[in-house]
């Protein structure tokens, strides 16, 4: 279709000399934001933790979601992405470093006890907790807790390893084996991040609970990765790499994320709306808490914002084929994502209105500094897209 | 049964054992400036509309209008019962229910309780969609045909829905030629080039 089949085989990589200050030096801003952040402790140690956590699952999630579509690409045996699978690869390669994020919460539920509730002994005495103590305690929270993040961690790191040894090797058999594991390592993926997403994020209030949550916050987690993917290619673009990406791969990319925002609308207005019919007293405690003040505007912003806005913007073809409609939607995807998960997590530090205070941003920034960082330096480890692949050329031709 | 004058032939038929030889033709044609052909293959062939230049299918006009429709008639019926009733329908029915037309109780829920609507508006938007999406599918294709002129190749109605590939140069073609268009088939690789009667 076009001249870009001359550029496959070729080892195109990031200029690692070059990139190694900027690596050094995100590294560096980041931990310093962080460093000043921890001075939120001496004023508000409640906040400081709850900012902590809401940074975590955003971060947290952009990983699971990247891990997600490297799983997808071996499950569903795709060939579109094939060229473009590497930087996700890069993404979900960072557990790593966001496990670290995880150890300032794991210090709260040991000692403090401010994020969550059912941790506190006076709270442990009482019966609604005794009777969800045997899942709900704290050995084993820690214990499915490392179980997460170690099977997270190898999966990703050994997924993204044995792409790079083929780009080595060149040999085909290397996606035949990943393809294999990948079927039940999926299922486990999803079993896994269920109950995540009820330890770290549904169990902040205890007494609530709601079968699609997990579910729920898998889609925004993945939507808003295949956002941060986009954003990463359209980066690679603009510096002169990737050349071989055109509007093809951007229409692709740019309807999965038309999906997942559907997607994403379908659960939460489940969610919501079985709740609504409910009306049973423990169920609604989640939804009366979003729906004053400030944090009603919140929710609606949810509703226009995650749904409707890049729904509409990307429903025709013309913006899903052009670079910048395409970077702006996902800049305002992931952007969405993390008012999604503030809005989860911080009403139950600011119980009485919507309030942003400087440590909530310090603790985004610092993370989102180190997190940037380390993705540079997992890029420009390796190739820019696995240049081995078997249907490399096929994801280069990709006509839909 | 080959037809005599010009006029009689619907156009030039062209039998090929392989897509890629096909494809290659059909790229070679359209780059000698044919427009007016048609490829009958057992499969879709990816990328070929774009050889055809056919440029952006309609079809997705037809699913935005429908899905349009579909959630206008949802919006009506949802909240028609619960619309204030006109004072010049007191008499007809029964004047105790609040002024509404209907009014549903359910659970002490408003009466124009939105989250309950949700449901029925995607519902109703989906299949409106879908439906109107069939409909132009079957208009742009001018479907359902019961007379085309390729069915007088016998080899094509027998093999294209089985294992051979197809190309048909129309003679409505402002470049189309039957002896010049025959041989350049022939040389683009056509095991069989024929006259199709109209």
């Amino acid at each position: 279709m076009n001249d870009a089949s001359y550029f496959i085989h070729q080892r195109t990589m990031l200029p690692k000399e070059k990139l190694k200050g900027v690596i050094r030096l995100l590294g560096i801003a980041g931990s310093i934001v962080l460093l000043i952040s921890l001075l939120g402790l001496l004023v508000n140690k409640s906040e400081f933790f709850h900012a902590w956590l809401f940074s975590f699952l955003f971060y947290f999630g952009l990983c699971t979601g990247s891990l997600f579509w490297v799983i997808l690409h071996y499950v569903t045996n795709a060939g579109w992405d094939t060229l473009l699978r590497r930087q996700v690869e890069n993404v979900a390669a960072l557990f790593p470093l966001v496990v670290l994020f995880a150890l300032p919460i794991f210090f709260d539920i040991f000692s403090t006890h401010y994020l969550y509730e059912w941790t506190r002994p006076e709270i442990q005495k009482l019966k609604e907790y005794l009777e969800k103590a045997s899942y709900l305690n704290v050995p084993f929270f820690s214990l499915r807790a490392v179980l997460y993040f170690c099977f997270f961690s190898i999966v990703s790191w050994y997924f993204r390893k044995q792409s790079c040894i083929q780009d080595g090797d060149g040999n085909p058999l290397h996606s035949l084996k990943l393809k294999r594991i990948a079927y039940p390592l999926a299922i486990l993926f999803g079993f896994l991040f269920t109950f995540f997403a009820i330890d770290w994020a549904m169990s902040l209030e205890f007494r609530w609970s709601s079968t699609v949550w997990a579910f729920y916050l898998f889609t925004g987690a993945a939507g808003a990765s295949l956002s941060l993917w986009i954003l990463i290619l359209l980066g690679l673009r603009k510096f002169g790499y990737l050349l071989q990406m055109n509007a093809e791969h951007y229409h692709l990319l740019g309807k999965l994320l038309f999906a997942f925002t559907a997607l994403w609308a379908y659960l939460a207005f489940s969610q919501y709306m079985l709740i609504w019919y409910g009306n049973i007293p423990e169920e609604t405690d989640f939804f009366i808490k979003r729906n004053y003040d400030g944090w009603f505007y919140v929710s609606l912003l949810l509703v226009v914002g995650r749904f409707a806005l890049p729904f509409l913007f990307l429903l025709p073809q013309a913006t899903k084929k052009n670079e910048r409609f395409l970077a702006m939607v996902a800049s305002w995807v992931l952007f969405m994502q993390a008012v999604e998960l503030y809005w989860i997590v911080m009403p139950m530090e600011f119980e009485r209105n919507l309030e942003v205070g400087w440590i909530e941003i310090s603790i985004v920034v610092g993370m989102g500094l180190v997190f940037l960082s380390g993705y540079l330096r997992n890029a420009s480890r390796v190739c820019l897209y696995p240049i081995h692949d078997p249907r490399l050329q096929e994801s280069i031709e990709v006509y839909n | 049964m080959e037809p005599e004058r010009t006029e009689d032939i619907y156009g030039l038929g062209a039998e090929f054992d392989s897509i890629h030889k096909l494809m290659a033709a059909a790229m070679e044609l359209s780059k000698l400036g044919y427009t007016q052909w048609e490829v009958y293959s057992p499969f879709p062939i990816h990328g070929i509309a774009h050889v055809r230049r056919l440029g952006k299918s309609k079809v997705s006009l037809f699913s935005l209008v429908g899905g349009l429709i579909g959630l206008t008639i949802a919006l009506v019926m949802v909240t028609a019962i619960s619309a204030p009733r006109p004072s010049f329908f007191k008499e007809v029915l029964s004047s105790h229910l609040q002024g509404l037309f209907y009014p549903l109780v359910v659970q002490g829920k408003p009466y124009l309780g939105f989250q309950a609507f949700v449901p029925v508006l995607i519902e109703m938007t989906i299949l409106f969609a879908s439906f109107s999406t069939v409909i132009g599918v079957l208009f742009f294709n001018r479907m359902p045909s019961p007379y085309k002129s390729v069915w007088n190749w016998e080899r094509l109605s027998q093999k294209a829905m089985d294992d051979r590939f197809f190309l048909v140069v129309e003679n409505a073609d402002p470049h189309f030629s039957e002896d010049k268009t025959k041989l350049i088939l022939k040389q683009l690789g056509a095991q069989a080039v024929v006259s199709i009667r109209r």
